[in-house]
């Protein structure tokens, strides 16, 4: 069993380098998760019986990291949930004596946008103070979210004595969020070299997050090499894949291939983000039978309580453009508030307040609590509208968006410039 | 810059040198070059198993796990201690004729030590800590240790892990161990 998989591993490997340096289209073959997925079945089966069999604290935290890597291969939640089931679990038998459950709990509900308590977590495993570099780098990662800067800086110095990957990749996420986009890409680039070579899932990691930013600074060629090189090296990597389909899309490439890449996701798993790229790219070709038919099957996903942590952003842009869900709306920022209150929220907050009709205190808002305090072109984007009554503020918002051409994308951009381009 | 990598224990320290071994047309006779370049920081350390995680409080674990072994013994003997005389307020002296302190002074320093002739072995009623041999139930010669008193036979509900042997066979040739699963 365990040969034959190594054999098709290979097999595939070779077959992927094959059509990549050809640089041909034939996207079914290159992406197989198969492989990925029955050698973490076979891991998690191997925890479970330890669990079951001698239930101790640290097989339980085995079973649930193999849940939570089932999550990263095909996006299901349900598999976050059962990993955070399991972990309280574990944490029931005793008190911990090591950090790293607390730490993997965090992890869990960072996938879910569940910053607040993974922040209460993050305590918990700094009060026990082994491993406290892993437990410092998280907390970087949560006040990063939580859009707490002078926490966010803090954590940075104290992370900078190490001067190690974790460090960098942090420094180039804060570059990022400040703006300095080339500062960003340096300091991942340095961090690609202190990765191992026989460290796969970090090289497909850092290659893919590399992509994302070279695609921001328009270097969309390399943008594209990034993803090939991160799909080399993971083949099932589902968000290379569809930064590649959204290289096609965006920058206008082959919008044929950007779909049939998103097929070939689909038809093995239902991954929302992909599914929503699948009907923005739909929706501005004018298919908008099909478009609403993807829509709807996303929206009958999502509409449940448990998603709307981790899937506010993307549902509440399906659900803004219709006005009759202000209260379902009003419900995903309640949640994202309590998870999140970041300017990303307040932004999103600006845009449900304009289509309700009070302008002002959207106007007000979006000056006290999202200009000057991101950088980010989604946010900037919402609140644009809001921004009409002031010129200045108007045009350098305008010219800012312009430059996020690609991370917006073609609808988006089109929806801000309009007649403009 | 490039070639920083950060090692997190000695035994990764082992497996990246095999992983950064390359083949090298210049030197066919040895076949092989090992790449150390680059800057190394200790992230963790093990020495004898378990001693680590018995002794070491979660809020010490960091400095020990970054400390090199010859500060060892003045950083850590005086918790060992205490942490021993908590486990076993009635400890005397053990098997090895070791008091307390003595007792504490060579576990804080957590280094397995290797003789480079005669038996290994971690303990066999003769030898002590020659090396350490895939089979040496070295769980259990640790709790006579701590808890068997002067002649081992002291707590006997605490002197065996009641794990006599691996669970799988181990192999006749490198490296010995048996497979995961």
């Amino acid at each position: 069993m365990k040969k034959s998989i190594i054999i098709s591993g290979l097999f595939i490997f070779m077959m992927i380098n094959n059509l990549l340096a050809n640089k041909d289209h034939l996207v079914h073959h290159l992406y197989n998760p198969y492989l990925q997925e029955s050698m973490i079945q076979e891991e998690l089966s191997f925890w479970k019986s330890k669990m079951i069999s001698n239930p101790t604290q640290v097989y339980y935290q085995k079973y649930a990291a193999c849940l939570t890597k089932l999550y990263g291969v095909n996006a299901d939640l349900e598999y976050l949930f059962e990993a955070e089931d399991i972990l309280d679990m574990a944490l029931g038998l005793h008190p911990p004596q090591s950090s790293s459950i607390y730490r993997s709990m965090v992890q869990i509900k960072i996938k879910q946008h569940r910053f607040c308590e993974a922040l209460e977590d993050l305590l918990l495993a700094e009060k026990l103070g082994d491993n406290l570099n892993l437990t410092n780098a998280m907390f970087f990662d949560v006040y990063f979210e939580l859009g707490k800067d002078d926490q966010v800086q803090y954590y940075l110095d104290i992370l900078s004595h190490e001067n190690d990957f974790d460090y960098l990749i942090r420094l180039a996420r804060w570059h990022d969020s400040e703006g300095r986009l080339s500062d960003a890409i340096l300091k991942l680039e340095e961090a690609k070299l202190m990765i191992s070579d026989s460290d796969i899932g970090k090289m497909n990691w850092i290659y893919s997050n590399l992509a994302d930013f070279y695609g921001h600074d328009g270097q969309i060629d390399k943008a594209f090499e990034y993803y090939k090189i991160a799909l080399q090296m993971n083949s099932s990597d589902w968000y290379s894949l569809k930064g590649l389909a959204w290289v096609m899309y965006s920058d206008n490439r082959d919008v044929v291939y950007a779909i049939e890449i998103l097929n070939e996701i689909s038809s093995r798993y239902f991954i929302p983000v992909v599914e929503n790229l699948r009907y923005e790219i739909l929706s501005n070709f004018g298919e908008s039978e099909k478009a609403s038919m993807v829509k709807e099957k996303l929206i009958a996903k999502l509409d449940h309580e448990s998603y709307f942590s981790s899937y506010s952003g993307l549902l509440f842009d399906l659900l803004i453009e219709d006005p009759s869900n202000f209260a379902i709306l009003n419900n995903i920022l309640a949640i994202e508030k309590f998870n999140r209150e970041s300017p990303e929220y307040y932004a999103k907050y600006v845009q449900l307040l304009l289509i309700s009709g009070n302008e002002v205190q959207a106007r007000h808002i979006a000056h006290s609590e999202v200009l000057d305090k991101t950088f980010e072109p989604d946010a900037l984007r919402r609140i644009l509208p809001a921004m009409d009554d002031n010129a200045n503020v108007y045009n350098f918002l305008l010219e800012q968006l312009k430059e996020a051409k690609f991370e917006l994308g073609p609808q988006k951009y089109k929806i801000i410039y309009g007649d403009l381009i | 810059m490039k070639n920083i990598k950060i090692i997190y224990s000695l035994c990764l320290l082992v497996t990246l040198s095999l992983f950064t071994i390359s083949c090298s047309d210049d030197n066919p006779d040895t076949g092989v070059e090992l790449d150390f370049s680059g800057t190394f920081a200790q992230r963790d350390q093990m020495g004898r198993p378990a001693i680590n995680t018995v002794f070491v409080s979660s809020a010490d674990k960091d400095v020990f796990n970054r400390a090199t072994p010859s500060t060892m013994g003045g950083l850590f003997s005086q918790k060992f201690q205490d942490r021993l005389l908590a486990l076993n307020p009635g400890y005397t002296t053990n098997a090895l004729g070791l008091d307390a302190a003595t007792f504490t002074s060579v576990l804080a320093t957590d280094i397995l030590s290797v003789a480079t002739s005669g038996k290994t072995t971690f303990f066999d009623g003769t030898n002590v800590l020659t090396g350490r041999a895939l089979d040496d139930d070295v769980i259990d010669v640790e709790l006579i240790l701590i808890f068997g008193g002067p002649d081992g036979s002291s707590n006997p509900g605490l002197t065996s892990d009641n794990v006599s042997a691996n669970d799988k066979t181990f192999s006749s040739s490198f490296p010995y161990l048996a497979s995961p699963w």
